[in-house]
């Protein structure tokens, strides 16, 4: 779900990191630990790899020892802010066909709503991601494939091309995101300021999820220290 | 400019664009000639691309250990000290200049 896919839809991600999103039952969970098992992948910092610990929120982390994958990390999730369950998100998810083998990414949707995080790289690649999408839709283009961009593009100048390409949606989801209006008024100094305040609003409700989870990954690693 | 100095030139650029205005920046990106490549690639061709850039990492001693990440809520400064001590290989500088 995280660098790999990214480099699928078209952003240029050097991510040394595998996150993998998963459902968290108990089949499920003996599963992965089998596939872990195969990397001779092991649970580093905090939490310990636990269902309950999942179920909160919070990611468990893995290094392989496996000659080969040595020091590989691996990320495990099961909720992800702003997502739906892993159902829902199987469901829309996109498969890719190497030849060899059949890769299982987010749905391009699904992974922009991922990244919108308190992290600034995670932004850059958004746009890129949305972008790419962009540059790869044959003309003339799906009516969801122009909300898409309606909702999703972070690129001033596409958007005022956009707006004046499609105007009646455009007007019609600017209910949604306000700074579609600037953008059917061709100004972009505004939208280049709303996407700011859009990105910061963002970065805030990421922080905001993340303040209670914070605080209990940090009890966990004190009750680590003092254990061990 | 060959395959994986591209990727790599492309992963630069958006490295350097977290540093200034990410809409600013974004706003030409789509006219520049490398990134229309690189978006007219099928899905498959920019995954071999990134493994080839890996292969070049890897070779020349990178380490796969991820590099810290202070804005993510699962940063722990003491962990990464903690993996500073192992004595694993990253890629080591061997000449800088004086900035």
């Amino acid at each position: 779900m995280g660098g790999q896919a990214c480099v699928l839809y078209g952003g240029a991600e050097f991510s040394r990191d595998t996150d993998i999103v998963i459902v968290a039952d108990a089949d499920n969970l003996r599963r992965l630990q089998s596939a872990l098992d195969d990397l001779d992948a092991a649970p580093i910092a905090v939490p310990p790899f636990e269902k309950e610990h999942l179920d909160e929120g919070l990611a468990v982390h893995f290094r392989c020892r496996r000659p080969g994958v040595e020091g590989m990390r691996v990320d495990v999730m099961s909720r992800v802010r702003g997502l739906p369950d892993f159902e829902m998100l199987w469901h829309r998810r996109t498969t890719v066909d190497t030849g060899s083998q059949t890769i299982e990414v987010l749905s391009l949707q699904d992974l922009i709503t991922a990244k919108k995080t308190q992290r600034d790289k995670d932004w850059p690649m958004i746009a890129r991601l949305v972008e790419a999408h962009w540059a790869q839709t044959p003309r003339p283009a799906a009516d969801a494939a122009v909300e898409f961009w309606f909702r999703e593009l972070r690129s001033p100048g596409l958007l005022a091309q956009l707006a004046r390409e499609a105007p009646g949606m455009c007007r019609h989801i600017a209910a949604h995101r306000p700074l579609l209006k600037a953008a059917l008024d061709g100004d972009e100094a505004a939208v280049t300021r709303m996407l700011q305040e859009e990105q910061n609003l963002e970065r805030e409700a990421d922080r905001a999820y993340w303040a209670p989870l914070r605080g209990r990954l940090e009890r966990l690693r004190l009750d680590r220290r003092t254990s061990g | 400019m060959n395959a994986v100095a591209k990727l790599y030139s492309l992963h630069r650029e958006d490295e350097i664009a977290t540093m200034r205005d990410p809409q600013l920046d974004s706003q030409n990106l789509l006219g520049a000639d490398e990134w229309a490549a690189w978006y007219a690639l099928s899905p498959l061709e920019r995954l071999e691309e990134s493994s080839k850039l890996w292969q070049t990492y890897l070779e020349l001693g990178g380490s796969l250990d991820p590099e810290p990440d202070t804005q993510s809520p699962f940063y722990d400064p003491d962990e990464w000290r903690a993996f500073a001590l192992d004595g694993r290989p990253g890629l080591r500088v061997v000449r800088r200049s004086g900035i």
